[in-house]
Formats: structure tokens, C-alpha cells, sequence
């Protein structure tokens, strides 16, 4: 520290100024009200983003939407419980903290805990879950690794746990509890309409299947990341992370004709989601079906990729979604929340003696990473477009109009001719990198081709199954980043200075 | 009630404080020639903005807010020639130190992050450290991410800046007018009520500051913040301090340091804070200044 200790001082100020939950200001509509704007909450930031933030309020009072993502600053992620004066009286003193705290993976809040809690929570407690909090929810991280802040940007303390959780889910079996999910039912003789609106892909599909896919603005760009289950013909389940629990409602229904019969209900707690990974998941929920019919019901040809089934699991009815985020075979379980104790006990009865363990967010994380699954904030957000991103296969091309189709057909005829938009996303491997030693891709390191920066990583980290570091990252290439282009090689990722 | 200023009917934008953010996009709406009308309880930038440290730096972790960083440290030039008002603007740099290993890697990531951004960086050693900062004891310096275009501005000039920019375009100020409520019809805003009347408009911006979470809770609005309170000491004149003294950040012992008309500026974010006004703010809070509190701030 400077060595000041003979300088007098002449002036103590202190002078009140607003922190946040997390760090971040509120900006932009509000979700309760239509017409009011929010430009609040800056953390201490006020007068550096004072010009930036004018700008793009201006942008949204007057075209109704900033031309730039402001994805992690909007007043739409609260969720409605953090009107609690309480919380935010408690968090805002650790908040003052963030400004010179350490921004590393297990960076971990203590004020304000155990707000939100899923069904299962004391059950994961008492399995050794490390929790984090997002959004006041207690978020199972890692399991039999107690949280330590011994901050590092490589191994890490529950790394180990990470490694075993990641291997499972390749070897034998794996399950998340991932009930902060948010579940919202669509439902009315509209809601199909309102729902072809937002969504690229098409939604009139059977009842019994789930569609994956993002939301669209007129710009092509990606509003939400979402799956879409097909319930009955007029009631759809849409399932998104806990940060756009609010956003996404907000977004179906600012867009939705008012002369729509529809309804948008949050069921984010009425059920609980559990998903199931890995070789043994097949099996294991056979297991619970109880009867022949019921085993048939969830095999390879009754339960295809994509397809959603209510089935009889334990002792319950349950919605079984076969799909996985982390690339392996794997079912989704949406249960209403009373019958999930049961059909817990019923899954570690079953998977245990195979091998199963439970997973925590951290192996969800790199297992989806190390499989080149996008995920919307870090990888996708609202200045990417399908076909940007790998995921012109959600484009339903043949559906009606909807929100920014426009674009993306003309995006469709450039690639035609190019063979490649201006910037795409890709998976990259750096190899030679151990876990131990590191060092990790995380968020932002640059990408060179030829002597000059051509992109950068939006997500990484070690992935244990494929024993190595992977990332996700974005490309620019004026003309076309093309197959070609990528096949061709001579790309250099620097990290921490390092090429 | 009858005394104050006399509020025009309606409005196409009705903005609902006026310290640095509201003023700012009041002048940003006069710029693509919406005349909105700002609403300050007291006067201009007496909230938090007139007493903060004001040091303005431009990388973000996205390259869109960087963006925005980066046209905030443009403004602040342009504002000065435009307006005639000086906004305090120097550049003269800052300097984020690494005392651990760990913070370490983070400044050589920031610094291929600035190089991306294309914000020039320099990782500095201890010995061009020292010809910035001769004063400080280095031992224990790791690197040092040095940003050249990162400065400083005022505060309250920059607001009084925006002020008349956005006045010379059409837009309207009303200081010492309260808003007391929004009126909302079947789920709309329509109106603003004040101490001296009502205007109609569709379209509110909510930038009270830390006045906002109980405005907004008392509507059903989401708004999640507080106040807390935010300490820094000003030093006795310093010899042979420049005026162009880069801005200094250390983060382990959670200081910023920075000249301040030949004097040090050395202001803190500790690791758990004071929180303040949990039941509002007070009514008369104007250039107001809270109490300093030497036991919490010592380390
Ligand atoms: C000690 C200190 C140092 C700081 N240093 C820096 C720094 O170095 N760099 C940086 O970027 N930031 C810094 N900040 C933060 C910065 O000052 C704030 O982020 C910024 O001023 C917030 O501006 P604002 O417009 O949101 O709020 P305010 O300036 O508080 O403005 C809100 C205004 O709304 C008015 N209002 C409230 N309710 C109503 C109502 N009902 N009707 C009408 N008007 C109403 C209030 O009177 C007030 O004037 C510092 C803050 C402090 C306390």
C-alpha cells in the first residue's frame, strides 16, 4: 500500500448510493407495468456508464428495444420475490464486496440465503450438496465437496467431485435436480399461435413431443432459449432457465395479438424437474415402471429422441422428456411437486447399486461445454441469429410469419452465396492443457488467425470425460466464416498471455 | 401547491429523476429530437451523483458494454465542446494492481481482453510501476494492468453538462417537483402525479436512484436494490502529486486512489458494507453526507 502514513487527512466522506442482489443495474422495461422504464441500481458504476446507459434508454423510450444486447442488465431477470425489503437490505451490504471481489467460478454469496428452495432440497443437503445462490434460489453446485473460497481460475477444491459427477454420467449414470428451472404453462385455443409468434422453430407438432428452440426479436436475434412440450392441443410447457423466468412470460406476451385466448401460468413450482444422464438411465427408469406396458413405454422405439410421455413412474404419473443437456442418453422428469420425494427414493434405490450419483451444476456445465451445447447469456444471446449459431435446424422455415423471419431468410440466401455468415459460433479444443495445471478456458479469451483476432471463447472449462479443455466461442470473418475456412486450420487461442 | 414551476399537460417522455442517469437520457432523447421532461424532488445531481469519485473506465466483459464504455469516456469530450460546460474530463489512466496469483492471471487476461476490445493496455512491472507511482511499496506487486485512456471527470459538472445540452434541444427540467405516484390504467402507465400536478404520458423512465425500490414496490414493480453507504478520505495537499496521476485500484486491500485538485482521493469498497435507509430515505436528503464511521472502515 502507498506509504502515505505522514500525509494528513483533511476530508471523511461518506455518501449513500444503491447496490443490487447482484452487482448488476436494472435496465429496461418493467414486466408489471407497461410504459415504465427502469434505469436504476448502479452499483457504484453510475458515472462511467452514465453516457452508455442515457444512450441506450433514449434507444429503448423511443424505439422500444436498445441496438445492443443488454441480456445481463435487465430490470426483467428480478424475479418478483426480490421486492422483499429485507433481502435487499441484507444482500446490498455483501453487494458493496463484489466491487473488489474475485470473479472466479466459486465466487459465492452469504447474506440472504435459503430463499428459494426446490422440493428436494434437504435431501441434497444431506447428500453433501455445495449450494450457490441465483436469484434466491439455493442451487446444488457440487456434491461431498464442502464450499471453499480458495479462489482459482483452474483446479479448483471440488474439482475431484466435478471429475467423479462428469464421469458417471458417461459411464453409468448421472442426476440433476434441476427444479429452479422455470415451467410455464401456455395454454387456450391461441396459445399455439402465440407461441409460433416467438419461437423459430414450429410448435404445431404432435401432442407428446418437445421441441427445442430459441425465441426469436425482428432482428433474427435470440431472445430465450427454451424447450417447447406439446401437453394437449392447447396447453404447451415451456421450461427455461431460472434467470428468464420472468423475461420469457414478458416476452410471449408483449408480443402475443391482444385479441389472443391464451394464458401464461408460472408452474415453476408446482413441479419439480429432475433430468437423468448416461449409459444406465435407460435402465434405471425402467426400473420405476413397474409394469411390462410401462418399460415398453419408455423404450428406444416408444420414447424417441425429442418425444414427451406421461408415464407411470413409482407410484406417480409423470412426464418423462427424453432429451439431455449434457450429451448422453438422458430423460427429463417433470413431476408434480408432491410425488417427487417418491420418485427419488425410488431413482437412488434403483440407480444407486448401477452407479449413479447425483450431479451438480458445475459438471452440468462443462459436460455441456465438452459437448458444444450452447447456453443463452454466455453463448447465444440477443445479437446472435440461428443460423449464427448452429441452430438454423430449429428454423421452422414452412411455419407461419414469425418474429424475425425476415432476416433470417435473407440470411439464408447470403449464405447460400458466401457459405458461411460473417460471424459463427464453434467448439474448440486447446490441447496439451492437464486440469490440474491448467490454464482454462472461461469467458473472452481472444482467437487469432494469420496475426490477428478473429474471435473470442464465450464459454470453457475442463472437461473431465474427454480429458481436456473445451470451449465455445464466436468467429467474424468479413465474406463468410465457411466450413472451409475453419477446416483449414491456424487458430491460436491466448490465454492469460499465452498462445 | 401553487407556487411551483408550471408543468406542461402531457409528454412523450416523462423521466423520474434527475441526478447523472436521468439527465443523461434526457439529453439523449433530445438528440434524436424527443423533447421529454425530466422530474427532480430537489435539484440536479443532489442524490448520489454530485459527491461521487468519478473515475470512468471502459472495459467490460461484453464487447457491447464495452462499446458503451467506450462512447461514456467519448461523451464526456464531446459534451464539453458541444455545451461550453466543463465536465472535469482527464485522462489520465488507471492502474489495477495484482498482489496474488490469482489476480495476476486475471490482469494478463484482462489485458488480452482490452487488446480485443481494442483498448490499449500495458502490463506493467515493478519498475515502470514505480515511474507512475513512486510512493507505494512494490514488494509485493505482482504486474500491474496499466489503461492510458481511463480518467476521471466531475460528476456534478458532467450533470450540469447534459443539463444544458439537453435543454438547448427542447428538452424540460422541473427541479424541487416531486413525482408522488404514477397513474396506471389496466395495466399501463398514463400519467405521473406531482406536487404541482399531473402530467399525461405513455412512457416513464424510472431513475431515482436509490429513492426507486419503495417508488416501484409501491406499484407492484419489481425493483431490487438498496442503499449502502460508500466511504472516501480526502488528504492534506501532496507535493509533486501531477495532475494527470493515473488512477490506482488495489483490489486485495479494496482502495482506489486518485489525485484530486493536488490532493489524494483514497476511497474503499469493503468486503461487507452499511447498509442505509431501510425504511426510505429521509424527506430532506439534499447534497446530503452521512456520518463517517472510522471503526468499520479500518481495516
Ligand atoms: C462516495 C461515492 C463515490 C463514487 N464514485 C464513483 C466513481 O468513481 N465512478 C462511478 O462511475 N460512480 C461512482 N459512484 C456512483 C455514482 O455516484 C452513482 O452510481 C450515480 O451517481 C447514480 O446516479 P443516479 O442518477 O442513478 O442516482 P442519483 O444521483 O441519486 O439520482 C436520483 C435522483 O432522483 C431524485 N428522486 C428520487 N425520488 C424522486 C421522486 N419521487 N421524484 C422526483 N425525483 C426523485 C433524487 O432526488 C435524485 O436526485 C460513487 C458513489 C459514491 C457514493
Amino acid at each position: 500500500m502507498p506509504k502515505l502514513e505522514t500525509l494528513g487527512v483533511r476530508t471523511y466522506f461518506n455518501g449513500p448510493e444503491s447496490f443490487t442482489p447482484d452487482g448488476r443495474p436494472y435496465l429496461g422495461p418493467s414486466a408489471e407495468v407497461e410504459g415504465v422504464y427502469i434505469a436504476a441500481g448502479m452499483n457504484s458504476n453510475g458515472i462511467l456508464n452514465s453516457g452508455g446507459v442515457g444512450l441506450t434508454m433514449a434507444q429503448w423510450l423511443i424505439d422500444g428495444t436498445p441496438s445492443r444486447s443488454m441480456l445481463p442488465l435487465l430490470a426483467v431477470r428480478a424475479h418478483p420475490f426480490q421486492q422483499n425489503t429485507a433481502y435487499v437490505r441484507e444482500r446490498a451490504a455483501e453487494s458493496v464486496g463484489f466491487h473488489y471481489g474475485l470473479h472466479w467460478a466459486g465466487r459465492e454469496v452469504n447474506s440472504a440465503r435459503g430463499v428459494r428452495r426446490v422440493p428436494l432440497h434437504s435431501r441434497m443437503d444431506a447428500a453433501g450438496a455445495a449450494f450457490a445462490e441465483r436469484i434466491g434460489w439455493e442451487v446444488p453446485m457440487v456434491y461431498g465437496a464442502p464450499w471453499q473460497d480458495k479462489p482459482s481460475l483452474a483446479w479448483k477444491p471440488w474439482s475431484a467431485q466435478v471429475q467423479e459427477e462428469s464421469l458417471a454420467a458417461r459411464d453409468t449414470a448421472a442426476l440433476v435436480d434441476q427444479s429452479m428451472y422455470a415451467k410455464l404453462i401456455i395454454q387456450g385455443p391461441d396459445a399455439l399461435k402465440a407461441l409460433n409468434r416467438v419461437c423459430s422453430a414450429q410448435i404445431d407438432v404432435s401432442v407428446g413431443t418437445t421441441v427445442y428452440t430459441p425465441f426469436l426479436n425482428p432482428k433474427g436475434g435470440i431472445e430465450a432459449d427454451v424447450t417447447v412440450t406439446r401437453m394437449t392441443e392447447t396447453r404447451f410447457l415451456v421450461i427455461t432457465g431460472h434467470p428468464s423466468q420472468i423475461r420469457d412470460q414478458h416476452y410471449i406476451t408483449r408480443n402475443a395479438d391482444p385479441a389472443w385466448r391464451f394464458e401464461v401460468f408460472d408452474a415453476t413450482a408446482a413441479f419439480a424437474l429432475l433430468s437423468l444422464h448416461g449409459p444406465q438411465s435407460r435402465t434405471i427408469l425402467q426400473a420405476l415402471a413397474g409394469t411390462a406396458a410401462g418399460r415398453d413405454a419408455l423404450s428406444a422405439e416408444a420414447l424417441a429422441f425429442g418425444a414427451a410421455r406421461e408415464v407411470d413412474l413409482a407410484h406417480a404419473r409423470a412426464w418423462v422428456i427424453r432429451r439431455s443437456f449434457v450429451g448422453e442418453l438422458g430423460f427429463e422428469i417433470l413431476v408434480s411437486s408432491e410425488f417427487v420425494d417418491g420418485i427419488y427414493e425410488a431413482l437412488m434405490a434403483a440407480g444407486e447399486p448401477l452407479g449413479m450419483r447425483l450431479m451438480g451444476m458445475f459438471a452440468l456445465n462443462a459436460c455441456r461445454i465438452e459437448k458444444g451445447f450452447l447456453h443463452f447469456g454466455h453463448d447465444i444471446g440477443e445479437e446472435d441469429t440461428p443460423l449464427e449459431t448452429g441452430l438454423g435446424f430449429t428454423v421452422g422455415w414452412d411455419k407461419p410469419a414469425f418474429i424475425g423471419r425476415e432476416v433470417l431468410l435473407r440470411q439464408r440466401e447470403a449464405l447460400r452465396r458466401h457459405g458461411g455468415t460473417d460471424h459463427r459460433t464453434a467448439c474448440i479444443h486447446v490441447p496439451d492443457l492437464t486440469a490440474e495445471a491448467g490454464p482454462y478456458l472461461i469467458h473472452n479469451e481472444p482467437i487469432w488467425h494469420s496475426g490477428s483476432i478473429v474471435g473470442q471463447v464465450t464459454s470453457g472449462d475442463f472437461g473431465f470425460r474427454l480429458d481436456g479443455v473445451y470451449g465455445l466461442a464466436t468467429l467474424h470473418r468479413k465474406g463468410g466464416v465457411t466450413p472451409d475456412w475453419i477446416s483449414g486450420g491456424g487458430f491460436d487461442v491466448q490465454i492469460a498471455g499465452q498462445h | 401547491m401553487d407556487s411551483g414551476p408550471s408543468l406542461p399537460a402531457s409528454a412523450p417522455v416523462v423521466i423520474i429523476g434527475g441526478g447523472i442517469i436521468g439527465t443523461s437520457t434526457l439529453y439523449h432523447l433530445a438528440l434524436r429530437g424527443v423533447e421529454g421532461v425530466l422530474l427532480e424532488r430537489k435539484k440536479l445531481a443532489s442524490g448520489t451523483t454530485w459527491h461521487a469519485a468519478g473515475i470512468v473506465g471502459q472495459l467490460r466483459d461484453s464487447s457491447a458494454q464495452t462499446e458503451l464504455g467506450k462512447y461514456t469516456a467519448r461523451l464526456f469530450r464531446t459534451l464539453e465542446e458541444e455545451t461550453g460546460q466543463s465536465t472535469g474530463y482527464k485522462q489520465n489512466g488507471t492502474i489495477n494492481l495484482a498482489l496474488s496469483p490469482v489476480r495476476h492471471e486475471q490482469n494478463l487476461r484482462a489485458h488480452d481482453h482490452a487488446k480485443r476490445m481494442g483498448i490499449e493496455a500495458q502490463l506493467l512491472d515493478a519498475q515502470a510501476l514505480a515511474s507512475y507511482w513512486p510512493w507505494i511499496e512494490r514488494d509485493d506487486v505482482l504486474s500491474a494492468f496499466y489503461v492510458p485512456s481511463n480518467g476521471q471527470v466531475n460528476p456534478l459538472d458532467t450533470t450540469v453538462a447534459l443539463a444544458k445540452g439537453a435543454k438547448s434541444r427542447g428538452g424540460q427540467i422541473f427541479e424541487d417537483t416531486k413525482v408522488q405516484r404514477l397513474e396506471i390504467d389496466k395495466g399501463r402507465v398514463v400519467g405521473v402525479v406531482t406536487d404541482h400536478g399531473t402530467i399525461r404520458t405513455d412512457r416513464v423512465l424510472l431513475a431515482a436512484g436509490m429513492w426507486s425500490h419503495h417508488f416501484a414496490k409501491a406499484h407492484g414493480i419489481t425493483l431490487p436494490l438498496h442503499a449502502a453507504e460508500h466511504f472516501y478520505i480526502v488528504t492534506e495537499p501532496m507535493d509533486g502529486l501531477p495532475a494527470d496521476q493515473p488512477i490506482l485500484n488495489i483490489a486485495e486491500e479494496r482502495t482506489y486512489w486518485k489525485e484530486d485538485a493536488g490532493k489524494l482521493l483514497i476511497g474503499g469498497f469493503e468486503a461487507l458494507g452499511k447498509p442505509y435507509g431501510a425504511d426510505g430515505i429521509p424527506e430532506h436528503f439534499e447534497f446530503d453526507e452521512l456520518p463517517f464511521d472510522l471503526e468499520h472502515v479500518s481495516p
